[in-house]
């Protein structure tokens, strides 16, 4: 088969993530494409949890919803699950469970295998019998699916590293489902003949990780953040590698995270350390960006350096915690009160996730503003494959930063004076030791020397200044990838989309020898290219995983020429966007309007 | 004028003139505090101003105009001093509220600072009342008192003290703007504390709540104000000279090798290390509603938040450079291992 799409469905809190990880790697490291995606609740023990493992020839690995195996550890979604699993296929169901298949389609194939039983040889320990219970599942599949036991054991043993009874214990769990699928099951899959060269040089890592790693090397040394589902493992990473890589030789930190009481302080201690010197940012999602609005002002108006990661979440209010959406790009873009217009970066990838990891710091202090990075759950904690990550950050630009040497040589220094006439205003440090350093900053109204002002030409000035400095950094900011070869019709998508728009392409030049050009935004405001990839298409389907479309309506707001050639895709029930239904989606839109 | 030890006078430590009312307590804190960081011989440029919203937060525009201010948004003077002194370990954060601004949209702000014990001056400069918005009660307003318009407050009001000590702040105190010979020296202290220094000073407004019904007007403070103890700081340099008798006054040793001086009142002892004694002090004083000035409670032994925090003790993290910070690609390819 060359896309084999299976789910494991679950309980959460039954330590399935272990066993769907290592089945995840092992093919991985086989030389197979893979994506997985952990559809979980927000929830710490006994709710639905899903796990999907897609490998495919073509090396896609978008979020197929349609299975050719069900894997059912859960009696009582087993309804649910059968839904979306392609008819003839097979389910390999927990006999130790009460599941009456009778009752079920007889369009399915079903195998009771005693997982819980095979456990149980293993070890008597309720809890130890709860995880070995998900190692056997892993051991029968490794049989079905004729995976190599030398690469699964070494996963196994890569996964429990240092801990030999763990490693012993799951190892058993493991050959007894292996024997039990020999001698019991007449169930093979014929996977496709692997290419190495597909997984060679690549990593299977989340953008949580990722970032957390960018920031390490892009020299972040504040953190503040307010746990919150789906970004706290961002800052967790980062506490973990920072702790390993960012300490001086007496043990000592060269950075600093705080937990803060609430996301108030949070990205308020940023702006702090931000003023003060420190690169600075705050991971949080939806309602913590929310929260953040008031700050987000301060911090464009006064003009201090700051990051906001938001790894977006389904909302509006709590929403979905645990469901995917790119919801947040309207708010992001004008947080806060009062006129304006904040810098936004977009990954797309693991790896641009551990770019803007340096990017971001660099931008908030070369243009001494708000800059926030919108990931989101998918891409934040679901494990992709990705080009391995190299260090090539060369330079964390610090900005314009005036020291004391640079202070004796100038007559005078007023902290808002826009001298370079970039809208760029030098700045200077608390403590540094010269008599015209000191400022006063403020989210009052202000002259060029920081004075207040509440003169209305003064006023106007400064906010056309802002304006203008964050227009400015359109050159600045990551370019937009695109691919156009003079096509039908063209895909702008952004952020964690990327998969599902690319094989929608290849769907479409395949099944209906359509030729579809294609873009990703990283950045806003946008560079010009955006304007330019959108002036040559005849037509641009703008796919947004929201139900307002709204990188379509910030495109025409800002493109007002271009509205009638861009039309709007949206997704937005939490799952990932799957391509299948964009590639329809997209065929039908151009049937109904192109054609 | 008398030069310090660095050579300035107080014309130095000077900021630019207030615009409050004339008359405003803010305005003669900010003086007595001018006088303390001149008289402590503190260092102008490491001096970080730091103020959230209301009339006493801006007053960190009227004193020491050389050194960085930050009159952040309403309630974030915490966090926001949070930030500024980890990434500068060395700035002397002095950071001025209100009663508006720690007590209500700044609470939670105000006690998990005192929680992690970030070495600053917190002061508050507490009048009861919403001065900027023009009078409206504040959390700190007593049960019973009324607004200009009469009207009375049905609520209990939050001790910022008894908070404080509650919250884990290592050094408590109460004081009257009017008292420059308390006020002075306790703010020297504060200066001179390792850790939080928290202040909660009955300042009063004389627009919107200086009227008979004010429990914090001018005349209600100066006729119910207790002083614990006459308050003396001794700078480090400075030699103890004989008129401490021992049976009269204690001295308390600073980290810096200062002492803090504490002479009995009509031969009263107030022992501030006793926390008990403290909050049952500070509860007495509350149903009495009276108001009970000097150091309320102090522990010497504190651990500060920089040392929690084991930050870097030589370099403060504003000045860390790539060259000497960024690990190696050979770190990253290590991490990267167990992704493969």
């Amino acid at each position: 088969m060359d896309n084999f799409n299976f789910t494991i469905s679950t309980v959460n809190g039954s330590g399935s993530q272990s066993a769907n990880n290592i089945l995840l790697k092992t093919l991985f490291r086989s030389g197979y494409a893979v994506s997985g995606k952990n559809i979980f609740p927000s929830n710490i023990a006994g709710l639905p949890t899903t796990y999907s493992i897609r490998v495919n020839k073509k090396g896609h690995t978008s979020y197929q919803r349609k299975n050719n195996l069900l894997v059912s550890m859960n009696s009582s979604t087993i309804g649910q699950d059968l839904k979306f699993l392609a008819k003839g296929s097979k389910v390999l169901y927990n006999s130790n469970l009460k599941i009456s298949t009778g009752d079920l389609s007889s369009d399915y194939e079903f195998i009771g295998v005693p997982f819980k039983d095979l456990a149980r040889q293993v070890s008597k320990t309720p809890n130890m019998v709860k995880y070995l219970t998900n190692m056997t599942y892993v051991g029968v599949l490794c049989n079905s699916l004729n995976l190599d036991r030398q690469i699964l054991s070494q996963v196994v043993k890569d996964t429990f590293s240092g801990k030999p009874n763990v490693i012993d214990n799951n190892l058993k769990a493991i050959e007894l489902g292996f024997n039990y699928a020999n001698e019991n099951l007449d169930y093979k899959v014929e996977l496709y003949e692997t290419n190495k060269k597909v997984t060679e040089g690549q990593i299977l890592i989340d953008g949580n990780t990722s970032g957390a790693l960018g920031l390490v090397y892009g020299g972040c040394n504040f953190m503040s953040w307010y746990p919150i589902t789906p970004s706290s493992s961002l800052a967790e990473n980062f506490i973990k590698y920072s702790n390993q890589l960012m300490t001086n030789e007496n043990g000592e930190k060269n950075y600093s995270v705080v937990q803060a009481e609430d996301e108030l302080s949070a990205i308020s201690m940023v702006l702090g350390a931000g003023w003060s010197g420190a690169r600075s940012i705050t991971p949080t999602s939806g309602p913590g960006l929310s929260l953040m609005a008031e700050a987000a002002g301060l911090s464009y108006f006064a003009e201090i350096p700051s990051v906001i990661w938001d790894v977006q979440r389904a909302g509006p209010s709590t929403g979905l915690p645990t469901r995917t959406l790119q919801g947040d790009l309207s708010t992001a873009v004008n947080l806060s009160h009062g006129d304006t217009e904040h810098i936004v970066l977009i990954p797309g990838t693991p790896l641009e996730c551990f770019e803007m990891g340096e990017v971001s710091l660099n931008i908030s202090e070369q243009f001494q503003t708000l800059v926030i990075v919108l990931s989101d759950l998918d891409l934040g904690m679901n494990q992709w494959m990705s080009d391995t990550f190299k260090c090539e950050f060369k330079n964390w630009n610090r900005g314009k930063i005036l020291n004391s040497e640079q202070l004796n040589k100038m007559t005078s220094f007023n902290r808002y004076e826009d001298v370079d006439n970039d809208g760029v205003c030098y700045r200077t440090l608390p403590g540094t030791n010269n008599d015209k350093a000191g400022y006063f900053t403020r989210g009052t109204g202000h002259n060029i020397d920081a004075a207040y002002s509440e003169n209305p030409e003064v006023f106007e000035a400064l906010l056309k200044r802002l304006k203008s400095k964050i227009d400015t950094s359109r050159s600045q900011l990551p370019k937009p990838i695109s691919n156009d070869n003079g096509g039908d019709a063209a895909i702008l998508c952004y952020g964690s989309s990327e998969p599902a728009c690319l094989e929608a392409i290849d769907h479409l030049k395949t099944n209906q020898k359509l030729n579809i050009n294609y873009m990703r935004v990283k950045s806003f405001p946008f560079s010009d290219e955006v304007k330019k990839f959108i002036d040559q298409q005849k037509k641009v389907f703008v796919v947004d995983l929201n139900r307002d479309g709204q990188m379509h309506k910030l495109l025409q707001s800002k493109y007002p020429s271009t509205w009638d050639k861009l039309s709007s895709i949206t997704h937005f029930n939490g799952l990932p966007i799957d391509a299948e239904g964009l590639a329809n989606t997209v065929y039908e839109k151009l049937n109904g309007g192109l054609a | 004028m008398s030069e310090n030890k660095l050579g300035l006078d107080k014309k130095s430590y000077k900021g630019s003139p207030s615009t409050l009312c004339v008359g405003c307590g803010h305005d003669s804190i900010t003086n007595h505090l001018i006088s303390s960081l001149h008289g402590t011989d503190t260092t102008p440029h490491l001096i970080t101003k730091i103020s959230g919203i209301g009339c006493s937060s801006k007053t960190t525009n009227y004193f020491v105009d050389s050194a960085h201010g930050f009159n952040a948004i309403h309630g974030r003077m915490a966090p926001v001093a949070t930030g500024a002194k980890l990434a500068n370990k060395d700035l002397k954060i002095i950071g001025i509220s209100g009663d508006g601004d720690s007590a209500s949209i700044g609470l939670g702000g105000f006690v998990h600072l005192l929680r992690r014990n970030l070495p600053m001056v917190y002061i508050v400069e507490n009048n009861g009342v919403y001065g900027l918005t023009k009078g409206q009660f504040s959390a700190t307003a007593d049960l019973g008192s009324t607004i200009k318009s009469g009207a009375p407050n049905f609520f209990d009001s939050i001790d910022l003290c008894a908070l404080a000590m509650t919250s884990g702040c290592s050094f408590v105190a109460r004081a009257f703007s009017g008292d420059r010979k308390q006020l002075v020296p306790l703010l020297s202290a504060a200066i001179h504390h390792k850790g939080t220094a928290f202040i909660d000073i009955i300042s009063p407004c004389v627009t919107f709540a200086n009227h008979e019904g004010s429990t914090k007007s001018f005349n209600y403070v100066k006729e119910n104000k207790h002083a614990l103890q006459e308050f003396g700081f001794v700078p480090a340099s400075a030699e103890i000279t004989a008129d401490y008798d021992e049976g009269d006054t204690t001295l308390i040793k600073m980290h810096d090798g200062s002492y803090i001086s504490l002479k009995k009142i009509d031969g009263k002892t107030y022992d501030p290390l006793d926390y008990s004694l403290a909050m049952n002090e500070i509860k007495n004083a509350q149903s009495n509603k009276s108001v009970l000035t000097g150091l309320l409670y102090h522990n010497p032994n504190s651990q500060d938040f920089l040392t929690t925090e084991k930050l870097n003790s030589k370099t403060p993290l504003a000045h860390l450079k790539q060259k000497d910070i960024q690990p190696e690609q050979s770190d990253l390819d290590q991490i990267l291992q167990q992704f493969k």
